[in-house]
């Protein structure tokens, strides 16, 4: 089997689920404003982790079981995650045809 | 032989097979094997950069640093997902720009961009020098993975000989496609097997994360936290950013951007990756499960304490089962490190030296090499004692000095001078060799400093000396009106 035709099926349905998400969910162009303020989010990781851990660096008390310290990093793991997705879905390169440029 | 010893035997024949396979029907050329014809889906490109990631130094030195530090073991959660924040903006344009000029490598890249091949062999000399002993750590730990699974039955000098065969076998072979395809293999036993052993353990041992985490707390009070002095919050802080930074300043990471596709591939990666990390949770658990439960490993010891407990917990089969996970971490990563070590010194060493060098006489070079690299790190992996830590640390803070020339290679208006890029890498470098080998801290520099300030990281000493090199040499060398600006 030609792994790259797998490969493109799943990064392509990734892609598509993509537009329909965009499609549906933000029909008007957002404003180059708006979009800066969105790309801004990207700097709420670097807080949560490295300025978090000033205020955070306990063990007690236990958060879901797990020392506090930690259970702050793994939500900032989740974060992180979340709001590059944010910053994902409304990007306008993400927008432009599947075409490679 | 035992069952742990099939197990892990079946495994490396399995990863063997597969990588020889990955690169049938292809014509190698050199960007065939190195960067797999840039023909790589948002899936492989995700998989090759995680399968970098999960080594054999996460496997056994993230559940061993919990075990043994504690605390400070978190950093490894956060600096990876910093890193992919930053990655979403700085591989796309990279990636453009080697497309674009057909470039294979990082020190392609550099030489490229400040039109300077001085400048691409300095980086592929940096990126040797911290490249392999990042391979010997993974032999090493590839060795400590066999011995202790087959429970003594094979001498870790012979299973570092034979993981070393295979991996030469299917890089040689396959290149960058053979370790696609055994990445994908890894990855799907390391997750499994993380998981389990972070959930089951806990739970088994101790009846619950509350229970297990309240016994350490009790036992050890504040190890779960940083403490006050040492690896500190400001070792912390200084730690995750300058790692965070570096992350991609590795030859081979560097080197995986140019096999994807797509750009987007990137930006897609960047939402995934950081989920990703979440194994590493559970790595931790099973060092925190043996804090308690196999106390005593101190030194490089610790970096036992997932098997010591995992040997006390299962049958012989399930060992082996964690142990063909662990061998699989230690081929993947190294498969790639020994590939790019073998490019860079083909691409980047030999042919600009050799101006009239052709193009399949380079491709020839580079397989031909990676015996020979596999040789050399076979060698300093049995001969070389606990030094192999402070090299790795080192080639960290090696990489991490790329940084501020790459980021500045971004801009449209780059203000650097190829000098003032060659003069800023060369001091950076020259500080982290010095203040390694002699151990300097920034508490022994600045004694005078509050103590919140002592233990920030050396690195960052060496950071600031680079840049403020970069940006002295590159003001004086643009007065001199001949020369001209890349």
């Amino acid at each position: 089997m030609h792994y790259n035709a797998i490969v493109t099926t799943d990064s392509e349905l990734f892609v598509r689920m993509t537009f329909i998400v965009v499609r549906n969910r933000a029909p008007v162009y957002r404003s180059g404003h708006t979009m800066a303020f969105i790309k801004a989010l990207a700097v709420l990781p670097f807080l949560g982790f490295l300025v978090g851990v000033l205020f955070l660096n306990r063990v007690t008390p236990l958060v879901l079981g797990l020392p506090l310290l930690m259970a702050w990093l793994i939500l900032w793991i989740l974060l992180t995650s979340a709001i590059m997705a944010v910053i994902y879905f409304t990007d306008p390169a993400n927008r432009r045809s599947d075409t490679d440029t | 032989m035992s069952a742990a010893l099939l197990i892990i035997a079946l495994t490396a024949l399995a990863a063997l097979l597969l990588g020889l396979r990955a690169g049938r029907g292809r014509d190698m050329n050199l960007e065939q094997w190195t960067v797999g014809g840039r023909g790589f889906g948002a899936v492989f490109v995700f998989l090759l950069m995680a399968g970098e990631i999960y080594t054999t130094f996460t496997f056994l030195g993230g559940s061993g640093y919990a075990y043994g530090h504690g605390g400070p073991a978190y950093y490894i959660l956060a600096y990876g997902c910093l890193a992919y924040v930053i990655s979403y903006w700085m591989l796309p344009p990279i990636w453009r720009y080697a497309r674009q000029h057909r470039l294979v490598s990082q020190p392609d890249y550099f030489a490229t961009k400040y039109d300077s091949p001085a400048v691409g062999v300095l980086v592929a000399v940096v990126g040797i020098v911290a490249m392999v002993p990042y391979l010997v750590l993974q032999f090493k730990g590839l060795g400590i993975i066999v011995a202790t699974a087959s429970y003594g039955a094979i001498p870790s000098s012979v299973a570092v000989w034979i993981g070393a065969g295979v991996v030469t076998a299917y890089v040689m072979v396959s290149g960058v496609h053979g370790s696609a395809w055994t990445a994908v293999a890894k990855d799907v036993l390391i997750l499994a097997v993380a998981v389990f052993l972070g959930l089951y353990l806990p739970i088994h041992l101790y009846g619950g994360f509350g229970t297990m985490f309240s016994a350490i707390q009790e036992a050890k009070p504040s190890f779960l936290a940083l403490p006050p002095k040492g690896e500190s919050i400001a070792w912390f802080d200084s730690t995750v950013l300058l790692t965070a930074l570096g992350f991609y300043m590795w030859p081979h990471s560097f080197g995986s951007v140019f096999t994807a596709r797509r750009e987007k591939a990137f930006r897609q990666n960047a939402i995934v990756m950081p989920l990703y990390q979440l194994i590493l949770a559970f790595v931790f658990f099973v060092g925190f499960a043996a804090v308690l439960k196999v106390p005593g490993l101190t030194g490089p010891q610790i970096d036992l304490a997932l098997f010591r407990l995992s040997i006390q917990a299962f049958d012989p089969w399930f060992v082996g089962v964690i142990g063909a996970a662990g061998v699989l971490t230690a081929l993947v990563p190294g498969s790639m490190i020994m590939m790019t070590t073998a490019t860079l010194l083909a691409n980047n060493i030999y042919r600009p030296l050799n101006g009239t060098a052709s193009d399949q006489a380079v491709s020839r070079l580079a397989r031909r090499l990676v015996p020979i690299v596999a040789l050399v790190a076979v060698y300093f992996t049995l001969s070389g004692g606990q030094t192999i830590v402070a090299l790795l640390l080192m080639g960290y803070s090696f990489v991490t000095q790329l940084f501020p020339a790459l980021v500045m290679s971004l801009h449209r208006n780059n203000p650097l001078s190829s000098t003032a890029v060659f003069a800023g890498i060369v001091v950076g470098i020259a500080t982290v060799a010095a203040t390694s080998l002699t151990h300097t801290t920034i508490a022994i520099l600045f004694p005078g400093l509050p103590e919140a300030l002592r233990d920030l990281n050396i690195g960052i000493v060496a950071l600031v000396l680079n840049v403020l090199t970069l940006a002295v040499v590159s003001v004086i060398t643009r007065r001199v009106p001949s020369t001209s600006s890349a």
